[in-house]
């Protein structure tokens, strides 16, 4: 049972996700990795996933450093037989599966009449069928009948452009949009087995993503958009966006017992840019 | 006087099936007959040129068929070039790209495109774990790629109209409601379905300055659509019929909500997904 308590006048919440174990998509970095350390925090246990093997291994170097317990599964969220992989060595490793985040995810901007068919796959597969791909590899252990009315949590990535649109991201629009309606299908499919299908989806957060572009760089954006997007952000402060941990802090709500009893929501965390 | 007098109105998708050598008109062809009723010049458009020839004999008229390949990969190169006042400029040069070429044809054809209305679909009902790759590739093909490929074909026509007749363009992409509300037994269906709301509203700015790009998203088209697998319980599942008629949509309950999205009177409408379900949609939400 997770304690909720004030402590020296701030509200603490502690061991929320207490031997609990979860698979955690695009964790080498970014959102992911800020997820993994606050759910490490929380006494969870996790699996690290990334599509490059060395921010796995770094950052379960830096959980262990905790004092936490994690494992790295390098894998292609977009590749059945890598991601049943993962979901086998999490099993054999913890025992069990409680929780996934698809949080693996990309974007390449483009306007519509310069983004050809490549670039739209790309976008919408790691997108979109990473995330059910991932889902559909734990649903033998979230669906097994002796887990005793145990809710399992799966929280999927939206974006605040998904909801709203963005110009020159058709195609990520089309993968996050996507994402709302598949969270909202498997959260009427997996009802009557207790799971928790829930989406977020974050406003501009400070990734490799959306960080400054520079020449020769394949990721980023410019420092006028950037502008843009953080000036339309009531909570930022100094030129910052949204931090990982900002957004990890939503997914923790999500995962732990707190939200039981929710299922099939969209909640939009952006500081205040999208209300 | 029509509501489309002299509009060129590009309407792809549903236009009908074949039924033992007979006929059967869909969405996509009442839509069009519909235009033609009321002053516009139709051309229509599909996978299958047998499908869109029998279409446009049945509406009658000077309405044009044409058969386009959307799933081909398209690709471009960049072109150097000095526009009229001597600066460098750079243009993309196309190449692979079938609903370019026929745009051009029309626009060569009619001197301009006021209307693009895409209708496309292939429903495929099965749950989430019986889902595979195959058949996510195949849905994502056949929702996404003839959406995308006909609104990138026209995107730089109805941005050069603006600029040099001064018209606003009118873009209705039809989806379903269930991109809204998600549907069990038809997980990623459904999310192609809101794949295209998302679509509709990044167009909605990306085309702001020449087009309105709207979308209906349209409630259960038959019985099917309407009911979950018999072993489960079916709130669970989804779905329900609407409060309003306790019936499916029909083609004529949808119409006249594309019609408007698509004439001039929806200029103050952009980026909008309206449900037209019956009531459904309130159903869902409670």
């Amino acid at each position: 049972m997770a304690q909720v308590g004030a402590i020296g006048g701030e509200m603490k919440m502690k061991e929320l996700l207490k031997g609990k174990v979860a698979i955690i998509t695009g964790s080498g970095r970014g959102i992911g990795k800020g997820i993994a350390k606050m759910f490490v925090e929380q006494g969870c246990k996790v699996t690290i996933n990334d599509i490059d093997p060395n921010p796995c291994k770094e950052t379960v170097e830096e959980i262990k450093a905790m004092g936490g317990e994690a494992i790295a599964c390098p894998a292609d969220v977009t590749n059945v037989e890598q991601v049943n992989k993962m979901v086998a060595d999490t099993i054999a490793a913890f025992g069990k599966i409680d929780i996934l985040i698809n949080n693996a995810g990309t974007s390449r901007d483009a306007m519509i009449q310069k983004m050809d068919d490549r670039l739209l796959r790309f976008i919408i597969d790691v997108n979109m069928k990473g995330t059910h791909v991932c889902t559909q590899a734990v649903l033998p252990e979230f669906l097994k009948a002796e887990r005793n009315n145990e809710f399992k949590k799966i929280v999927n990535f939206s974006s605040t452009t998904g909801v709203s649109g963005n110009v020159g991201q058709a195609n990520y629009a089309i993968a996050k949009g996507g994402l709302i309606a598949y969270t909202k299908s498997c959260a009427r499919e997996f009802s009557l087995n207790r799971v928790c299908v829930n989406a977020i989806a974050p406003g501009f957060t400070e990734t490799r993503m959306t960080a400054l572009k520079k020449p020769g760089d394949e990721l980023g954006i410019p420092q006028a958009i950037r502008d843009i997007a953080i000036g339309a952000i009531p909570f930022s402060r100094d030129g910052i966006g949204g931090q990982p941990s900002d957004i990890a802090k939503i997914v923790l709500f999500f995962s732990c017992e707190l939200s039981d009893w929710i299922t099939g929501q969209l909640l939009v965390g952006g500081g205040g840019s999208m209300i | 006087m029509g509501k489309f007098d002299g509009k060129i109105c590009l309407i792809g998708g549903n236009l009908g099936k074949f039924k033992k050598d007979t006929f059967k008109i869909g969405l996509g062809g009442v839509i069009a007959k519909k235009i033609v009723e009321q002053g516009g010049q139709a051309c229509i458009v599909d996978t299958d040129f047998a499908v869109t020839k029998a279409c446009a004999e049945m509406i009658g008229g000077s309405v044009k068929a044409y058969e386009c390949d959307f799933f081909t990969d398209r690709t471009y190169e960049n072109e150097d070039y000095v526009d009229d006042r001597g600066r460098n400029k750079t243009r993309v040069i196309w190449k692979n790209f079938p609903a370019l070429k026929m745009v051009t044809g029309i626009v060569e054809e009619f001197g301009k495109l006021d209307v693009l209305i895409t209708n496309f679909d292939k429903f495929e009902q099965k749950r989430v774990d019986k889902t595979d790759i195959e058949l996510f590739d195949y849905l994502r093909d056949q929702t996404v790629w003839p959406a995308f490929h006909l609104l990138s074909a026209v995107r730089d026509q109805l941005s050069n109209q603006r600029k040099t007749q001064g018209t606003y363009a009118k873009v209705v992409i039809l989806t379903s409601m269930m991109g809204k509300a998600g549907m069990g037994a038809a997980a990623i269906w459904a999310a192609f379905k809101g794949s295209m709301i998302g679509l509709t509203k990044s167009l909605a700015r990306e085309f702001g300055r020449f087009a309105n790009v709207n979308a209906v998203a349209m409630g259960p088209l038959s019985e099917r659509k309407m009911q979950g697998p018999k072993d489960r319980v079916k709130g669970a599942y989804l779905t329900t019929s609407s409060d309003l008629s306790n019936q499916p949509m029909t083609f004529e309950k949808i119409t006249p909500m594309v019609l408007l999205l698509a004439s001039d009177d929806a200029i103050g409408i952009n980026g909008q997904s309206i449900s037209v379900d019956g009531g459904l949609w309130l159903k869902l939400e409670q």
